[in-house]
């Protein structure tokens, strides 16, 4: 398991990416038997220090002998296991434990990571280990780790006003805070974080959320941080229900993997030898904070091709929409139904077992598209590349949604037998859900012909010049295209979002020609 | 037992041990001494330097990491581990300065060209490294020929980065490197010796094969046609795309999924003309080659030119060198 590596590639079913990779990797020469090497540290790229963390954590740190995020650069090797004919594939290319990249992401682009997992699955060691990866030391990631309680209160949290000012004080400006040093950390790692009171969870959503904590009316800023928080239950239940709007600000949640018991003598050593990872982490692949900042700028700068995004919006738009809920276009949305508070339930949408709307209880937030853009760039680039591929998008999509699509575990796709352990898998849910979309987008051919973005592409190049003919022949183009979709019936998600984007184009041509003809409505 | 590494070994007893016990579960204990005995401890002992207590801990570890793999041997010395004592006096300043980290280089593209141009091509790798070590400005410089090594040895997809690097080596270290003269960065004369002078190029001519069918070792489970996207040339029968990879040091075939889709998508080249009786021609340029009987199709791109047959898992590759 040690030994074990490959090569770095892309997956056949990407789409082209515009830079070819490399011919040859000078570090493949390099690699092999004998570990890793790599020119001296300050001459090293960084996702490829990076890769080195990843790969000590995974061969010296955590056991963690998964490869669940799988790529592929040549046809695989697969099985179908057990009873249900569980597809088993042998990757063909340097694939990945979701159990420590992802964390390893989080810190790179500084978002928040839920480690889930039953107790002594490694979940705070991992986040320990990604603090001293942060150049922090061993005493400094103790003296941080917050460690949800039932008893935490918000001083626990946040800090205590000093007694001295307290009493001193004339107004509220002259009582001092205490801060706690954690908030000034570049890794914060809550611990158990279903163990903390309502109250005190409201606090954290504001460190959480906005990267500052409030006391007496004094504000302390915190620097930008990757976060981790760790969790025994996935349904956020623990001690105390997790407020939602502090599920809602996690971006990626990741489930600690049962332990091998093939790899007991790998324990068996770390106890004999009667040493910590912690204590181990080698010198060269700790960050400083300059490449802190520098790794997460590299990330921002990963291009994110059209035809991706696309696709992406294609998938994302099968969620939201919900005939039932309104009588009006705009609003038969499932966010709708959730603001009325009426049970969605009540509104009998099973769907058919293909229809992958019906699946879900909510559509994707602006915030968690943002997080499917981040992360797939931070896993593209970690790969080396300067572009995502489709492969990366496809792994990264399951962690990113995993807590927020609201699986509606009584839809008819369920009941099909061979979806049924999908009510469990959301990772493999939210695959499949990627994949069923793909697949029709790839059968409607919207990658190779979309009217509607061209429409708004060029409407995007501006109006100036453009004459009342050609207004009149554009606005005759819209109203077909609704006649279009108006002609086959059934309205599905991405026709939905196509309809309102040819509405908002109608609506400024009209205002144009308005204009055009005297009046004084803006275009 | 004594001299310079048996003070070492009894000076650092326990802290190995903890090793051996920590990494060499899987190792025999007694195939670990026989390496210790034929190969650590002669190196070490021969070393007059300070660095002599870290050379000893570099060679424990190679021990340890090495056996499992083979490239150190259970019970005989391996190929590489003989050019290692060999060599160690040459590699001087590289063992002194940085001791597990060159052993770990050498090492590890000993084993990976071992694997993919075989250990005779590993060795002479391995030998020409440690010639031009004592050359070599830093342990960068020692990498970056060990690059233009492995691409003279046949590693032919390091064509591009090996001529880069070697741009960065010290003038004395490339005349060591090219006796003869530099190569040359153009593709057109990527078939040509290095350092030749002759301006003109020969005729066309096959200069390689590769690819070959699943059953025997290569990718193709049909005939392949060959395709070029960019300036890199392919070939793909529907299932597997491969990079195809050719100058004067080798050819090699090296997976491309990346490519994929575009090749595949691809038609033939209309600008190269094939015959099924073995005629070639691109643009000026004719070739009648018996090998080529039934070709169907072609592509060029960097200097090369990727010929397929209508009943062949092969590629065939055609160049020109310089004109005698």
């Amino acid at each position: 398991m040690k030994q074990r590596r490959a090569q770095i590639s892309q997956a056949p079913t990407n789409p082209r990416a515009a830079a070819a990779p490399s011919r040859f990797d000078v570090a493949d020469l390099y690699r092999g038997p004998l570990g890793d090497d790599a020119p001296a540290p300050d001459a090293l790229p960084l996702d490829e220090k990076l890769r080195q963390a990843y790969f000590w954590i995974v061969n010296h740190a955590i056991i963690s002998p998964f490869y669940d995020l799988e790529y592929v650069d040549a046809p695989p090797t697969t099985f179908s296991l057990g009873a249900q004919k569980t597809r088993l594939t042998l990757p063909t290319a340097q694939s990945y434990s979701s159990y420590v990249l992802l964390p390893l992401l989080n810190l790179a682009v500084r978002r928040r990571c839920l480690l889930i997992g039953g107790p002594g699955r490694g979940k705070t060691v991992i986040a320990t280990l990604l603090g001293l990866l942060a150049g922090y030391s061993p005493k400094e990631m103790k003296q941080g780790i917050q460690h949800g309680q039932p008893q935490m209160t918000i001083a626990d949290l946040l800090g205590n006003p000093l007694p001295s000012t307290l009493v001193s004080a004339k107004s509220m400006e002259e009582i001092q805070i205490a801060w706690r040093r954690w908030l000034g950390m570049r890794v914060k790692i809550i611990d158990e974080y279903n163990r903390i009171p309502t109250r005190t969870q409201s606090a954290l959503l504001t460190v959480m959320a906005d990267d500052y904590a409030e006391l007496y009316d004094q504000v302390f800023e915190c620097p930008p941080a990757a976060w981790f928080l760790t969790a025994n239950d996935d349904a956020g239940g623990g001690t105390y229900q997790v407020i939602e709007a502090l599920r809602d600000r996690i971006d990626v949640v990741v489930n600690a993997l049962h332990f091998n018991t093939r790899f007991l003598g790998e324990l068996l050593d770390r106890v004999e030898s009667g040493r910590k990872p912690e204590d181990d982490v080698p010198p060269e692949i700790v960050f400083t904070q300059a490449e802190l900042d520098r790794m997460e700028r590299e990330i921002r700068a990963v291009a994110f091709p059209d035809a991706l995004l696309e696709r992406l919006g294609f998938f994302a738009a099968s969620f939201e929409y919900l005939e039932q809920a309104a009588r009006t276009l705009e609003y038969q949305t499932k966010d709708t139904v959730k603001v009325a508070a009426v049970p969605f339930e009540s509104l009998g949408v099973r769907g058919a077992a293909e229809d992958l709307g019906a699946q879900t209880f909510n559509g994707l937030s602006v915030r968690a598209l943002t997080t499917c853009l981040v992360f797939a760039k931070a896993l593209a680039w970690f790969r080396g590349n300067r572009e995502v591929a489709f492969e990366d998008l496809r792994q990264i999509l399951p962690f990113v949604l995993h807590d927020k699509l609201v699986q509606q575990k009584d839809a008819a796709f369920f009941d099909v037998a061979e979806n049924a352990p999908f009510r469990s898998d959301l990772v493999g849910w939210i695959r499949v859900l990627f994949d069923l979309a793909c697949k029709e987008f790839d059968r409607l051919g919207r990658g190779a012909s979309d009217p509607v973005r061209d429409a708004l592409d060029v409407l995007a190049q501006g109006l100036e010049g453009v004459d009342r003919a050609s207004v009149d022949e554009r606005l005759a183009w819209l109203d077909g295209q609704i006649r279009e979709i108006e002609r086959g019936g059934k309205l599905y998600g991405y026709l939905f979002d196509d309809v309102l984007a040819l509405k908002y184009m109608h609506q400024r041509y009209s205002n144009y020609r308005a204009w055009l003809e005297g009046g004084v409505t803006s275009a | 037992m004594s001299g310079r590494a048996a003070s070492i070994l009894a000076s650092r007893r326990d802290e190995l041990n903890a090793r051996f016990a920590r990494k060499g579960r899987a190792i025999d204990p007694s195939a670990m001494q026989r390496y210790l005995a034929r190969t650590a401890i002669p190196i070490v002992d021969a070393w007059t330097t300070n660095g002599a207590d870290a050379l000893l801990v570099a060679l424990f570890d190679l021990g340890l990491l090495g056996l499992p793999s083979g490239l150190v041997g259970a019970t005989e010395p391996t190929p590489f581990e003989a050019a290692l004592v060999r060599g160690a006096p040459t590699l001087g300043a590289h063992l002194d300065d940085l001791p597990a980290r060159t052993l770990r280089v050498l090492g590890n593209g000993f084993a990976k060209l071992a694997r993919e141009l075989g250990e005779a091509a590993a060795l002479r790798w391995l030998d020409g490294i440690v010639a031009i070590a004592p050359g070599c400005d830093g342990h960068e410089a020692l990498l970056e020929v060990g690059i233009v090594g492995a691409w003279q040895a046949g590693l032919a997809e390091a064509r591009d980065v090996a001529l880069d690097h070697l741009a960065k080596l010290a003038p004395a270290t490339r005349r060591q490197l090219f006796a003869e003269g530099e190569p040359s960065r153009e593709p057109a004369r990527r078939f040509c010796r290095p350092g030749a002078l002759a301006p003109s190029l020969g005729p066309l001519h096959v200069v390689a094969a590769l690819g070959g069918f699943v059953g025997f070792g290569g990718p193709f489970t049909a005939p392949p046609r060959a395709r070029a996207v960019g300036d890199r040339l392919f070939a793909t029968d529907g299932v597997a795309t491969v990079e195809l990879h050719a100058d004067v040091h080798g050819a090699r075939w090296t997976p491309a999924a990346w490519a994929h889709a575009d090749a595949h998508a691809m038609g033939d080249d209309a600008s190269i003309t094939t015959s099924s009786d073995g005629r070639v021609a691109v643009g000026p340029l004719e070739l009648v080659d018996e090998t080529l009987r039934g070709a169907n199709g072609a592509a060029a791109a960097a200097g090369m030119v990727a010929v397929t047959l209508v009943d062949s898992h092969k590629v065939f590759v055609l160049g020109r060198t310089e004109a005698p």
